[in-house]
């Protein structure tokens, strides 16, 4: 079993094999891609591209193993730039690195050559020879495009000279990343406004993530985690919610389910908080001070803001926070989402829901509370303690409904309800009534989830939960169930849900029976 | 062979799709003189210059040059040098020395005696070493006198022609202005080899030398604008590139894009396109709905990638209208906000300021040059939806209409 801690994955340093089997999610956008590099290669039009993914979303892995697939199955030559382009600082150093790499040279051949303009020409007529000789093109794949624009190519002229080269009879195909939109490619007088062919790397979905998991696993032959991986499924069902699609992400998970898979779902929350923290601090250290500001407000917040919100919480004017936000949505931090009641503006929210939930850990008591709640939810939801509920018979149904009613109108008669739900308190109390409602509190974040589950018993959970307390009964708002009603009440709902962080929004939607991609959804519909 | 969705790079082959008429036109210009393309950028200048030289007509040589990073009139003779030199027929005069100018046989052949052929880099530093700067007056002259021992016609393509021009200006306006007159007298007609100019690029460099009040270097050219294609062959256009691309697709998703889009040029359809592709990946759609194609444009296209996109005309009003600035802001402002409007609405809005003595025909078709708007009958709108959202997301002072 590999040793190698997940967030180190090298794809450079992987194997042919290894690359292919832990490859999940994207194999019909590699396949598109490598239709296309050879349509290319073989035929007039040559595209250049640009693979866009935010950092972690696997543009290594996509790149290295395309690159692979290139050189091993149509003999096509490959040069692949070191990610941080150390050595170059204008267009005939990059010719030159890529001519080094393409005929694996250990000297440049140019390396007497003083005048940068010699190398160039001389580069690329070598390039073009070494095409003509081998009959195959060849790759160039060059990451962190934006960086290379900003800080190594800077002079214009070297940027147009490079267009030239790229466009007419190009000697290689380039095949660029970038974290997000490159300014050198989006502004209308620079050499390369829409140049590049852009393809985007979404990310994984919830199967794929699963998928991604069990790959790994297999790679590493991890009998512990594979021998329990229905458990595994469940958990990381209910981990997505938290922690999205990004692949790094994902196997920062694998390496802490390897560790094994703990009741608490919150736990292994914190624990995949821990792995990651490095991360996200390298991450934030790349930020100014007024951004990190802007993005712990929206972090804290108790859902999406609109600019102005920020603002006021921040202390900074609109324009400020706006144009904070516009180089936070570059940098694939932020992401508009829906409006609020007034069209004219729009809600934001941090794209990494896992980051997000870092800062908050990190910085925000109050909501710590609410993602204590919320995991508990998810952890029931996706439980595997308790039988199906697919295979709650009607009469089980018919008393599960009896329950509901009574528990609704039951206090202070509340002794019936808990030995219905076979539950005591052990709050250290002798006052039956404070016993009472704590046991209720808890009894019904307990066994609602799994209530709920059952497509026809929610309505009725919801009126519980609402009877409750306007009763007084349970005292404090429990998330998603207080969240769910107001959603439920509001004007507009999918406004009302817009107004939510992600998973809450995913929570409130799975209690409403508005989620697409419920867990178990075939199962509980065919139940109900 | 139906066209691939090529999106930034030229379309050559078969995918350069739908420009028959346009190619003719040029064609047919070209054989009275040297020809101006203009468009705006990404309109699909190079595609349709790549076009003339893969396919030439009967008794032509074409050669292409892409100049942007060109930085001095030596440069450029160098460039042009080495390129005509590709062409055999041009080779051949270049070997006979004892006919040629002794400087142009110091130049052009000592150079040819020493590289390799098919190394035009090599022959580009040695034809570059070999001159110097104040020579090139003197050796271009020699050179194209020397292609007049050819017969039939020759076009020599320049690509980013007005950018390499802005860049002399920056340099050396007075050397720059000697290299646009040389070049102008190239164009007059000779009495052997048709030779032709096609210069192409997205910068209007005509203002700038009419402030220099240099406008006559360029006006003897023909002008060829290119357009977007008519709404029937731009649905074609995206029927073709979704066969091309193996997407499977309902009747009415082509009519769809192309709407949406609310435009004919190539490149914004192929970018919607691309983005309705990766969606459907994404989400795993077995066919490309109509219903798809409003989404994927909002989510995918509008935002970052379009924020920059067209900041330019936003900012050109300012540089360039002067007092026709704040109308015309007005005006896009309220197109922005009302997608169509007549002109009879548009003139009620400069009224509403107290812009009655704006000449609002002038105005519109001034923008109508400048590709803000189009103008059919009494109706104005955008030139596209690509640029009407972003006017309505990123232009200050914008508020959607209730």
């Amino acid at each position: 079993m590999s040793q190698r801690g997940p967030l180190l994955f090298n794809p450079s340093r992987a194997s042919f094999e290894e690359l292919e089997k832990t490859f999940v999610g994207r194999w019909p956008q590699l396949e598109a891609f490598e239709r296309d590099l050879l349509a290319d290669g073989a035929g007039p039009s040559t595209r250049h591209w640009l693979l866009i993914g935010p950092r972690g979303s696997g543009k290594s892995h996509f790149t290295e193993l395309l690159s692979r697939r290139l050189r091993q199955n149509h003999g096509w030559g490959v040069a692949r730039l070191p990610e941080e382009h150390y050595q170059i600082a204008s267009v005939a150093e990059l010719l030159e690195q890529i001519l080094i790499r393409l005929e694996g040279l250990k000297v440049s051949p140019f390396a007497q050559e003083r005048d940068p303009r010699r190398v160039e020409e001389l580069a690329i007529d070598r390039l073009r020879a070494w095409r003509q000789k081998h009959g195959k093109p060849c790759l160039v794949v060059l990451e962190n495009l934006g960086q290379f624009l900003d800080r190594k190519l800077t002079a214009r002229r070297d940027q147009s000279r490079l267009r030239e080269v790229l466009m007419q009879e190009p000697p290689f195909i380039l095949l660029a990343t970038a974290t997000s939109y490159v300014e050198a490619t989006v502004e209308h007088s620079a050499p390369f406004y829409d140049f590049f062919q852009i393809s985007m790397l979404d990310e994984l979905s919830r199967e794929e993530v699963i998928g991604l998991v069990q790959a790994r696993a297999q790679w590493d032959q991890d009998e512990n985690l594979l021998g329990r991986m229905e458990q595994v499924k469940l958990r990381l069902e209910a981990i997505f919610h938290f922690s999205g699609g990004n692949p790094r992400l994902v196997l920062a998970l694998y390496g802490v389910l390897r560790h094994g898979v703990t009741e608490d779902l919150h736990t292994q929350l914190l624990e995949l908080l821990d792995e990651v923290t490095p991360y996200y601090q390298a991450r934030l250290t790349n930020v100014s001070p007024q951004m990190v500001r802007v993005l712990t407000e929206m972090a804290l917040a108790e859902g999406p803001l609109t600019p102005a919100e920020i603002g006021r919480r921040t202390r900074l004017t609109t324009p400020q926070v706006t144009a904070n936000i516009t180089r936070l949505g570059d940098e694939r931090f932020v992401r508009p989402g829906g409006r609020p009641e007034d069209q004219r503006s729009r809600y934001y929210e941090l794209t990494d829901r896992l980051f997000r939930i870092w800062m908050q850990m990190r910085e925000g008591e109050p909501v710590r509370q609410r993602l204590l709640l919320l995991t508990e939810f998810f952890q029931r939801w996706y439980g595997w303690d308790w039988e199906e509920p697919g295979s709650e018979s009607p009469g089980r149904c018919q008393d599960l409904l009896k329950t509901l009613d009574h528990l609704s109108e039951a206090f202070p008669d509340e002794h019936d309800a808990l030995r219905v739900w076979q539950l005591d308190s052990s709050s250290g109390t002798d006052d039956p009534q404070l016993i009472a409602r704590e046991a209720l509190a808890q009894a019904f974040r307990a066994h609602m989830p799994r209530l709920a589950r059952v497509p026809r018993l929610r309505p009725h959970v919801l009126e519980c939960y609402r009877r409750l307390r306007e009763r007084g009964i349970l005292t404090e708002d429990i998330p998603p169930y207080s969240d769910a009603l107001a959603v439920q009440n509001a004007p507009s709902v999918d406004r009302a849900l817009s107004a939510l962080h992600p998973e809450m929004r995913e929570a409130v939607a799975l209690l409403l029976g508005r989620a697409s991609d419920e867990a178990g959804d075939s199962k509980q519909q065919s139940a109900s | 062979m139906p066209p691939r969705n090529i999106a930034g790079a030229p379309a050559r082959g078969p995918d350069f799709w739908g420009r028959e008429r346009d190619v003719e036109a040029v064609w047919k210009l070209l054989e009275r003189g040297s020809v101006l393309l203009t468009a705006p950028r990404r309109w699909g200048k190079s595609s349709l210059m790549y076009a003339l030289h893969d396919q030439p007509w009967p008794a032509w040589s074409v050669r292409q040059l892409d100049v942007e990073y060109v930085e001095t009139p030596a440069q450029f003779l160098t460039e042009l040098a080495a390129n005509l030199l590709q062409l055999d027929p041009v080779l051949g005069v270049f070997k006979k020395t004892r006919e040629l100018p002794t400087s142009l046989v110091r130049w052009v052949s000592g150079a040819l005696s020493e590289v390799e052929v098919g190394a035009l880099g090599d022959l580009k530093l040695k034809l570059r070493d070999s001159l110097r700067d104040e020579q090139w007056p003197e050796l271009a002259e020699q050179l194209l006198g020397q292609l007049q021992r050819l017969e039939g016609s020759l076009l020599i393509v320049i690509d980013e022609f007005p950018m390499m021009v802005d860049t002399f200006l920056d340099k050396d306006q007075e050397g720059c202005l000697r290299f646009l007159r040389w070049v102008r007298a190239q164009r007059r007609p000779q009495q052997g080899l048709m030779l032709r100019f096609l210069l192409g690029g997205s910068v209007n460099i005509e203002p700038r030398l009419e402030r220099l009040a240099q406008e006559a270097v360029l006006n003897d050219l023909e002008r060829f604008q290119l357009q977007p294609l008519p709404l029937d062959r731009a649905i074609e256009f995206v029927t073709e590139v979704l066969k091309g691309e193996s997407v499977p697709f309902e009747e009415g998703t082509p009519r769809k894009i192309v709407e949406t889009a609310g435009t004919g040029v190539h490149f914004f359809l192929q970018v919607l396109i691309n983005e309705c592709m990766s969606e459907m990946r994404q989400q795993r759609w077995p066919r490309l709905l109509v219903e798809h194609i409003q989404p994927a444009y909002e989510s995918r296209v509008l935002g970052p990638p379009n924020r920059a996109r067209f900041s330019h005309y936003h900012s050109r009003l300012k540089s360039n209208y002067g007092a026709l600035e704040e109308p015309a802001r007005l005006l896009l402002a309220e197109l922005a906000r009302a997608p169509v409007s007549n002109v009879d609405e548009l003139r009620m809005v400069l009224l509403r300021h107290g812009l009655d003595k704006v000449e609002l025909d002038d105005l519109v078709a001034r923008l109508e040059s400048d590709y803000y708007v189009t103008r059919s009958g009494g109706e104005v709108r955008f030139h596209s939806n690509f640029l009407k959202d972003w006017w309505l997301r990123n232009a200050p002072g914008i508020r959607r209409k209730p």
